[in-house]
């Protein structure tokens, strides 16, 4: 069976209120609850799934979360998390002692540059992150980093990546913004055109560096179910207990479409959320075969994740915003 | 070299972390070079950040622990002239 990964939303609190972030991943206080987390390891792995990734909100945030590690790691699960480092230096000792379960932390880096990363993330974010990967190097801490492009960072992806390799990270993945009303008014996001342009670069970048330089799903392809979610190699809890189709399709707030919710663990076993996830998924596969094959694909369709933000109803908001380039896109 | 009477401070550029109080790490971010301060270099680098000369330090430490002031002077200078190498220092001009 292949490896299965859950991406756990443990908090929607977060320390920092970064520009390109989503509103209800920085500005809530909801905490996953830690029978449902029970519930989850208990059940998951008759499924397949072996792996969990913890994201947030801020992770480490959740007022559990050493015990939390503790429990993954005596129930077998190998886990990671990804986190903006501002709290490493408190936590990294809780990690240690489940180092042979740990695969990685992923490190939000935004900027080559202090001022570009700061300028995203807010003021020190930037040596925070720096702090943190010094402790991963002397203590045998395996990291990578992730940065959203955004018009701010753009021009940086080369020293970007240079700087990944130089502080010892094991790769740098780069992926596109999910658009909130933010992105859009303080022109964060970049077009479709421009979106392509940093493909080819980051393309490039690939030949040029020694460590694996690579696109979070979302990149333009004609692939129509290229990442891990589509697939049913990934599912994504949130920290209501809800399982979800993709951790991109969460955090849009209540008045958009809420398609992508399978189930929620406090209502329902997992493997019966699991199983209405898998009845959305093949109604999404089936009605994207579709529109495909009747050639009603517009160019920016190919953009996969653009794609499921319009078929789950959370970008029409968008809409509202007529000299975005992305606006005249929503369908 | 450096004399025991002038003012060495840490250069803006370096980040440390300081692990469990025993040790630190030392990075340059301009040259992206990591080093580490065993919980000897960590006190010296707390106290030029705190304003002391090396001849400061030096007495500091010789009569904080055993060892004969000119050993304390020696290892003062050895390091910080190290730390000045690799531009994790400044000397100031006053």
């Amino acid at each position: 069976m292949n490896h299965r990964e859950m991406l756990i939303e443990l908090t929607n609190r977060c320390n920092l209120s970064c520009h390109h972030c989503l509103d209800r991943r920085h500005s809530g206080d909801g905490d996953l609850n830690i029978e449902i987390f029970e519930r989850i390891l208990q059940n998951a792995r008759e499924h397949g799934f072996d792996h969990i990734s913890f994201t947030g909100g801020e992770p480490t945030l959740h007022p559990r979360f050493t015990e939390l590690l503790t429990m993954v790691s005596e129930a077998g699960y190998d886990f990671g998390f990804v986190t903006n480092g501002w709290n490493f230096t408190r936590i990294y000792e809780k990690l240690l002692p489940h180092s042979n379960k740990l695969t990685g932390i992923t490190f939000s880096l935004d900027g080559a540059r202090e001022g570009t990363h700061d300028r995203l993330r807010g003021r020190d974010s930037y040596r925070r992150v720096m702090q943190a990967v010094s402790i991963c190097v002397i203590k045998g801490i395996p990291f990578t980093f992730n940065t959203a492009i955004t018009s701010h960072n753009r021009g940086e992806l080369y020293e970007i990546a240079g700087l990944a390799m130089k502080l010892g990270s094991r790769g740098i993945r780069f992926g596109h913004l999910i658009s909130t009303p933010r992105i859009v008014f303080e022109n964060m996001d970049i077009s479709p055109v421009d979106r392509r342009q940093t493909e080819i670069i980051t393309c490039q970048l690939q030949k040029t560096f020694s460590i694996p330089v690579s696109m979070a799903p979302g990149y333009y392809t004609t692939e129509l179910f290229p990442c891990a979610p589509l697939k049913m190699q990934e599912i994504n809890i949130n920290w209501r207990g809800n399982i979800t189709m993709c951790c991109n399709l969460s955090g849009h707030g209540e008045d958009v479409g809420n398609d992508d919710i399978a189930g929620n663990l406090s209502e329902m076993s997992f493997s019966e959320a699991y199983g209405r996830l898998i009845h959305i998924n093949r109604k999404f596969q089936k009605d994207k075969c579709a529109l495909h094959d009747k050639g009603n694909f517009k160019d920016s369709d190919y953009f996969p994740c653009w794609y499921c933000l319009n078929y789950f109803r959370k970008v029409a908001w968008l809409s509202n915003y007529p000299e975005n380039p992305w606006s005249s896109l929503v369908w | 070299m450096i004399q025991l009477n002038q003012h060495v401070t840490p250069d803006h550029e370096v980040v440390i972390t300081e692990l469990e109080g025993k040790e630190a790490v030392l990075l340059h971010l301009g040259t992206k070079m990591y080093f580490t301060l065993n919980e000897t270099g960590l006190y010296i680098w707390q106290m030029l950040n705190d304003g002391l000369t090396p001849e400061e330090i030096s007495n500091r430490i010789s009569g904080e622990f055993d060892i004969t002031p000119e050993k304390a002077k020696e290892s003062v200078l050895t390091l910080v002239n190290e730390l000045i190498l690799e531009k994790l220092v400044k000397v100031e001009d006053r």
